[in-house]
């Protein structure tokens, strides 16, 4: 099996590489046998990789320690399912086959779907996408092949990284990659369509959908990794502005910032160069943020190893950056905007707005991961930003961008006149100002905060009457309830409205943040075994420490603290430490407890350690209200993305019509 | 790349058109400008190891910054009780003495390279705010793993 995945890879670079040529010389010289050759390379490939996941599967399963790949990252202790197959994506060179596997299954999806509708781009985003897979096929064959040796075979392995043995750590990765790797195909499209010198908007509709799935998978991913992060990590919180998440959150920052301009050159014919410019950046930064967290360049949570491939990805990214830089600029006269801003105060100068602030967080972000290299340049010495910089900087971004969401709903396209608006205003700022007193009384009693609810509130008040505006009119119309006529119109136009429910779906989310950053408490306190201890209006009971018990590959130290409020007790807390013998290495459990109503805030305890002969424990409560808002307005984005994806009656049509157009047109012309 | 969709076809009729939102794209990326320089320069924190520190001698107390060093052989003393940890960071000449009242890394006890974040003292020692641990993963001593507790200050009080 190890043999054959070996050859597949070199095989699949093969296949990469004649693809990548077949394509482009199909479609510039059109010779339609040469496109086709091409497809197929991309099927053929496809099952190459797959080839090589399974042996590599196979080899982890079988425990085969004779391979790196498997005695680094498991051990004959961890369970099959998933950890052992999990461990796929703990190396590097194993992750780096996970992502061309994924890049290729995602390029058989584009090649089966769009191949007829779009004959004329599709050669040329083949061609593109083989670019891509050679360059990972060349790693993957003659760098660092997952089927790399050891020299003496070890009895057993090195066993899992403790700290990733958790069932979230399992499809976090996935997600991220899926995310990641997602952004290539847009990509591959814009390319296609400067390539050919098609640039009407068919590459728009074809690739808008490609941008919100690794959206909504980056999305899903970042709240997945923070989540783990906030059940395993034991520091009390779920996000910490550290190089591996700011290297995710930029290419889904600049994603979202494409999913609003895109609208406007739908709907007015503007904005190509930006739109373009857009997706090359949000893909260069997938590739620079790869190079990031592979090459030790910088400092981060996620154990990577340094390694070898740093320098090859970062030439890779500058190649590719310069290359599609070079040919936006080479098509610049086919971009003309067709038509200009009317007015100042118009849906497309706020989108661009937005845009700007979006790219800017993006950029600010870029800026502090590199600024311990780049202060070096500049003033000599080595200087490093954290967490202060990020949510300053950030956090100010945001703000702005929350603003904007409020707006904008108020807002049409072409335009509106300043009296108008104001008088659309002071219904929404009433309901603000009332919101906000509650959010005053309920506790957000700082200066900042408070804003910070006054614009939240303002952005949800906007737009949920915005929705509510058309079901009423709706109503009118068909005698129906608020709901089914909320439901219904929601039903009509899935991207209107399912985005309208992506923003309340973010100011839920928001809220939480706020309320779990500005105001989280912890406190420590060591006690013994029967001492109580009063904190945050919770009385916490000691009443023991079980000692050494053998769970799995660890060896786990519980501590159980009765919980009281008012008397009353409302819960059991259980936090531990386990120990792992086999990687020397301690790993912190906290426990939770979601206080009631509506989750309030969360009671997070965690065992600092002990003394006396486990007679003395010092723990560390941590008080994160309002917290779970964060996961709860997680999945009501994940809904709401869903059902922005839903075809519209009105985009089938449309659709339907660019089909028309297409296959009346057969192959592009060369532009030339 | 902002500015090419602004471009027309008769530039002299649109000039003024031109000019509005000119002055507008500059407004915006002037703000977001300075929020980034504000930001780095409010916030920079050097990132040195305990050589370096030494040789800047008496003007480095009470900056903030990052040192990093090898954790000096037993000399890791905990008090649970006080929730306390005392360490020296070395380079092999030059001792750092380090003190800590934080989350301590899972990773801290086995680390060959630790990293401190905090403020030198007066009197030479330094009192830390967050670690960082570099550990030797366990079969292959060139591959550094690293584990950062610098999110151990998660819960930063702006309010207040």
């Amino acid at each position: 099996m190890t043999t054959l995945g070996s050859i597949a890879l070199t095989v699949a670079f093969v296949v990469a590489l004649y693809a990548m040529i077949a394509g482009y010389l199909g479609a510039r010289r059109r010779i339609p046998e040469l496109a086709d050759s091409a497809r197929n390379g991309v099927i053929v490939f496809g099952v190459l990789v797959t080839v090589a996941i399974i042996a590599i599967s196979y080899a982890l399963v079988t425990r085969d320690f004779s391979l790196v790949l498997v005695a680094n990252h498991t051990s004959r202790d961890l369970p099959i399912f998933p950890y052992t197959l999990t461990a796929l994506w703990g190396g590097q060179s194993g992750s780096l086959l996970f992502w061309s596997w994924i890049l290729s299954l995602y390029g058989l999806v584009v090649v089966l779907k769009k191949w007829e509708s779009n004959h004329d781009l599709m050669p040329y985003v083949v061609s593109v996408m083989m670019l891509i897979q050679t360059f990972f096929a060349f790693l993957l064959a003659f760098v660092s092949s997952p089927f790399e040796r050891m020299e003496v075979i070890p009895l057993d392995g090195a066993g899992l990284n403790p700290l990733l043995q958790h069932p979230l750590m399992s499809i976090h990765p996935p997600l991220l990659y899926l995310g990641y790797v997602g952004f290539a195909i847009p990509f591959c499209f814009a390319m296609a369509a400067l390539l050919s010198g098609r640039l009407n908007d068919s590459w728009i509709r074809a690739t808008r959908r490609w941008v919100l799935i690794p959206w909504m998978f980056l999305g899903l991913g970042l709240l997945v990794g923070g989540r783990w992060a906030y059940d395993v990590l034991g520091w009390g919180g779920y996000w910490g502005w550290d190089p591996v998440e700011n290297a995710a959150l930029m290419p889904w920052l600049v994603g979202t910032a494409f999913l609003h301009s895109v609208m406007v050159q739908e709907r007015k014919g503007m904005l190509k160069v930006w739109n373009m410019g857009l997706i090359i950046i949000a893909f260069t930064l997938t590739l620079f943020g790869t190079f990031l967290t592979r090459s030790g360049v910088v400092q981060s949570v996620h154990a990577f190893a340094q390694s070898e491939i740093g320098p090859l990805f970062l030439g890779f990214t500058a190649v590719m950056a310069l290359a599609s830089t070079a040919l936006l600029f080479f098509r610049l006269d086919k971009l003309q905007s067709e038509a200009e801003f009317d007015s100042l105060l118009s849906r497309e100068i706020f989108f661009l707005i937005n845009n700007v602030l979006f790219l800017g967080a993006a950029i600010a972000i870029l800026i502090g991961v590199v600024w311990p290299l780049l202060s070096e340049v500049l003033t000599g010495e080595t200087l490093t930003v954290g967490a202060p910089y990020y949510d300053l900087v950030v956090g100010s971004l945001l703000g702005l961008i929350v603003l904007l969401m409020g707006v904008i709903p108020l807002i049409g396209w072409g335009g509106a006149t300043l009296a108008k608006l104001g008088r659309k205003l002071v219904i929404p700022l009433a309901i603000t100002a009332i919101l906000t007193a509650i959010g005053f009384v309920l506790g957000a009693r700082d200066p900042l905060p408070l804003f910070a609810v006054a614009l939240l509130s303002f952005a949800f008040v906007t737009t949920a009457s915005d929705i509510l505006l058309a079901a009423r009119a709706r109503q009118k119309n068909t005698r129906e309830n608020l709901p089914t006529a909320t439901i219904r119109l929601i039903g009509r136009n899935h991207r209107r409205y399912g985005g309208y429910l992506v923003h309340l779906s973010v100011v839920i989310l928001a809220l939480g943040v706020i309320g779990s950053r500005v105001y989280a408490q912890d406190q420590v306190r060591a006690l013994t075994q029967g001492e109580s201890w009063e904190t945050n209006g919770y009385t916490l009971v000691f009443e023991g420490l079980t000692p050494g018990v053998m769970s799995g590959e660890a060896v786990v130290t519980t501590a159980t603290l009765g919980v009281y409020e008012n008397g009353r007790r409302i819960t059991t807390l259980k936090p531990a430490v386990s120990f792992f013998d086999r990687q020397q290495q301690q790993a912190t459990d906290p426990a939770i407890w979601h206080d009631l109503p509506f989750m309030r805030r969360d009671l997070y305890v965690i065992v600092q350690g002990w003394t006396d002969n486990f007679q003395t424990v010092s723990f560390r409560v941590f008080i994160n209200p309002l917290v779970s808002l964060v996961w709860v307005g997680g999945f009501l984005f994940l809904i709401s993305t869903l059902i922005t994806m839903l075809p519209d009656p009105q985009e089938r049509r449309a659709r339907e019509r660019v089909k028309r157009e297409l296959t009346a047109g057969g192959y592009a012309q060369p532009s030339e | 790349m902002a500015t090419s969709t602004f471009t027309d076809n008769k530039p002299k009729a649109k000039s003024k058109y031109q000019l509005k939102y000119l002055i507008g794209a500059a407004l915006i990326i002037g703000v977001i400008g300075y929020l980034i320089f504000f930001g780095l320069t409010q916030t920079s924190q050097w990132s040195i190891n305990v050589t370096e520190l030494k040789a800047r001698g008496a003007s480095a107390i009470g900056q903030g910054m990052r040192v990093s060093g090898q954790l000096e052989a037993n000399s890791v003393a905990k008090d649970v009780k006080a929730n306390k940890i005392a360490f020296v960071l070395t380079d092999g000449v030059n001792r750092l003495p380090v003190s800590y009242n934080g989350v301590v890394p899972d990773t801290f006890d086995r680390a060959v390279e630790v990293v401190a974040e905090g403020k030198l003292n007066p009197d030479g020692s330094f009192t830390a705010s967050n670690l960082l641990a570099r550990c030797p993963s366990k079969y292959d001593e060139s591959k550094i793993e690293l584990y950062d507790t610098s999110k151990m200050q998660g819960n930063v009080n702006y309010g207040q």
